[in-house]
């Protein structure tokens, strides 16, 4: 993986950590990164996308902690090779995605002068629509 | 569930543990060290109000150089103000309006240069001369638009300073509205640590100026009693103090409100070095 593939939006209010990990822990779980796949090391990302290294750094220990890479002594970063891990990371994943398109979703509709019940009634309205229900 | 939990929650800037007064002190402490140790950053910043003073002062000139021009030369406001309202013409408003917008892009494009410096300095790298002017460059058509929203409001330079040109420097929007909003959305995000360092940095300015103050109130005292010659050394050694510790009080807010501006958007305490020693 090179540091040309991690395409971050300074614009679009996301947090740039959380961005780094969800563009690393999405190529990990789809399979595009494989198990003891090389991770670009903090220097060449913070001195290539011009980011704080601490940014870098606290996206690579949340991956570490999720057990989705591992940190090999003076080698860099790696996919790890813990087996088993990933179909429990895919849900732990999946949820924390979900509450924070939730939370974004909440966030536009309350400065659009919609509230949190008001949405969460259309998105139940539009979950029970009937080309919604397969 | 509010607005401001929401964003709380999911940008995750300020953690359970560290209390927005002590990432406050430790960003003030940080942003205190990059403008003391860069002396790129320093020379840009001095550079940017040597440019910034010459334009005030070609603004202030041209106001007097019109009466004289008219064969009227003025010599106090009063005279100045009773020319101008006396000769009130649309040609007069334009090119007032003109050189005010000059001077409103000239200030922002250096301070892009400057913030956009700073920002490479929090992120490790070192300060570079061209490398910020080309920045500043590569945003042009974005500055003109912010500028020509800005012009005919005076105030909305601490705006700029303090909120939108960072936001600039990484984001390339020509749309001046988009750029305020999403400034705007950034700060909100900090807005509590935002508020603290405002306090901070006006109590270490207060500092730096009582220094500056009672420095030259010395060197004054002093040089009243030698010679022509040390006199003359002295004063100039007090402005020359005084212009420096103007270059750094203006280096060091931009470097804590670039700080700021990182740690908003990219959801971490920006430092200069990484102190973790985690850099593989």
């Amino acid at each position: 993986m090179n540091v040309s593939e991690f395409t971050l939006n300074f614009s679009s209010g996301v947090p740039i950590y959380r961005q780094i990990v969800q563009l690393i822990s999405g190529k990990i779980l789809s399979g595009v990164l494989a198990p003891g796949d090389r991770i670009p090391s903090i220097r060449d990302v913070t001195a290539e996308l011009n980011v704080n290294p601490n940014t870098v750094a606290k996206a690579y220990r949340e991956l570490e902690l999720g057990g989705l890479i591992e940190t090999r002594r003076g080698m860099g970063c790696f996919v790890a090779e813990t087996a088993g891990a990933k179909p429990r990371l895919a849900r732990t994943e999946k949820r924390r995605r979900l509450d924070e398109l939730y939370a974004a979703l909440v966030t536009s509709a309350g400065m659009m002068g919609i509230s949190e019940r008001e949405a969460v009634a259309y998105l139940a309205a539009k979950a029970a629509e009937p080309e919604n229900e397969n | 569930m509010t607005a401001e939990t929401i964003i709380s929650t999911t940008s995750n800037t300020t953690s359970n543990t560290d209390s927005a007064v002590s990432s406050v002190r430790r960003m003030l402490k940080n942003a205190l060290l990059i403008a003391v140790r860069d002396s790129v950053l320093l020379n840009l910043a001095a550079v940017d109000l040597l440019l910034i003073a010459f334009y005030i002062g070609s603004f202030i000139g041209g106001f007097l150089l019109f009466p004289a021009l008219a064969g009227e030369p003025c010599h106090s406001i009063e005279e100045i103000n009773a020319f101008y309202n006396q000769h009130k013409s649309i040609w007069l408003i334009v090119i007032a309006l003109g050189l005010q917008f000059f001077g409103t892009f000239l200030t922002n494009y250096l301070l892009l240069t400057v913030d956009s410096e700073i920002i490479r300095v929090w992120n490790g790298q070192k300060a570079d001369f061209k490398r910020g002017w080309r920045t500043a460059t590569s945003h042009f058509w974005s500055l003109l638009t912010w500028s020509i929203l800005v012009t005919p409001v005076n105030i909305m330079w601490i705006v700029s300073m303090c909120i939108v040109i960072p936001v600039l420097t990484r984001d390339t929007t020509i749309n001046p509205f988009k750029m305020l909003w999403r400034s705007i959305m950034l700060l909100l995000k900090i807005w509590k640590e935002f508020l603290l360092g405002i306090v901070g940095m006006l109590v270490i300015l207060y500092w730096v100026f009582c220094l500056v103050f009672g420095s030259n109130a010395i060197f004054t005292a002093i040089s009243s009693q030698c010679p022509p010659l040390v006199a003359w050394v002295l004063l100039s050694a007090g402005i020359i103090f005084s212009m420096l510790a103007l270059c750094f009080c203006y280096l060091f807010c931009n470097c804590y409100l670039c700080g700021q501006y990182i740690k908003a958007s990219e959801g971490v305490d920006p430092s200069p070095d990484n102190l973790s020693g985690e850099l593989v």
